[in-house]
């Protein structure tokens, strides 16, 4: 698949909007959204490894 | 008396107010496109943490850990996780306006090139060629180099990413700690060490976030 590359323009308007309020709000909330899920994809890692080593060391 | 009435009506429409804040929590989700987005921090997971037992220098399984794996990147849970983090912060007085940005053919189509890119350079010869481009555009101190930069200024990723990676150490030593607190590093020398990489780290990621 060829993606066409994104204009100038359109990034000018990105930033616009990523630097007003609305943009500053969606951002922090997204932000927090992936706090979530990798604070908990994280935490369930390192208890998985733990677990590995639990089983390999029986 | 009318104070009452005043009382009453206010508790009369409060169902209708917070049905109001529910479908426009509802619709907010379904924008951001949380299964999307699951599919590719899924495929990510797979991915990123596959030889992650060997990386620490213990003994594995290797299909044994693919399942857990497979487990602890569920679909369905990323998904969840993501609209639950996003809707509990979000502020509500943006509500018009962001629901307009994330229907703005624009931003739809940024988001799905996003979502392809982060599958495709799961590819190594992808990532390596975005790393060529990248690099040829640094040497050239291209105009657009500099609007890609305005951007994540804009957005301050590259600081958000920093402390997620070092965080992302934090958490993961707690969960093994959780199991086997003999083996979790004491959290202060985990601490030194993640500082100690801060720089590092902050130039790697701002490379593979401008070549993304």
């Amino acid at each position: 698949m060829v993606y066409e590359p994104i204009s100038d323009q359109v990034l000018h308007d990105q930033i616009s909007f990523w630097m007003s309020q609305p943009g500053q709000d969606l951002l922090n909330a997204m932000m927090q959204g992936y706090d979530t899920v990798y604070g908990s994809l994280t935490y369930d890692l390192g208890r998985s490894m733990a677990e590995v080593l639990s089983e390999t060391a029986l | 008396m009318a104070g009452m009435l005043r009382f009453i009506v206010v508790l009369l429409l409060l169902p209708f107010q917070l049905l109001a804040d529910q479908s426009e929590d509802d619709r907010l989700v379904a924008l951001m496109r949380f299964d999307a987005l699951a599919t590719v921090t899924r495929a990510e997971g797979l991915f990123a943490n596959k030889t992650l037992l060997a990386d620490f220098g213990l003994p594995a399984d290797v299909a044994a850990w693919d399942e857990k794996l497979s487990v602890i990147f569920d679909h369905q849970q990323i998904e969840d996780l993501f609209a639950t983090g996003f809707i509990n912060s979000f502020n509500p007085r943006s509500t018009g306006p962001v629901i307009a940005f994330l229907q703005d053919p624009d931003w739809i189509r940024i988001a799905t090139l996003q979502n392809d890119a982060s599958i495709a350079m799961l590819n190594a010869e992808v990532k390596d060629a975005s790393l060529t481009v990248y690099w040829d555009q640094v040497d050239q101190q291209s105009d657009r180099l500099h609007l890609l930069e305005d951007l994540l200024a804009s957005t301050n990723l590259i600081d958000q990413n920093v402390a997620a990676a070092l965080n992302g150490m934090i958490t993961l030593n707690q969960g093994m700690a959780s199991l086997l607190p003999d083996l979790s590093f004491p959290e202060d020398e985990l601490f030194a060490m993640a500082l100690a990489q801060e720089d590092s780290m902050r130039a790697e990621i701002a490379e593979s976030l401008l070549s993304f």
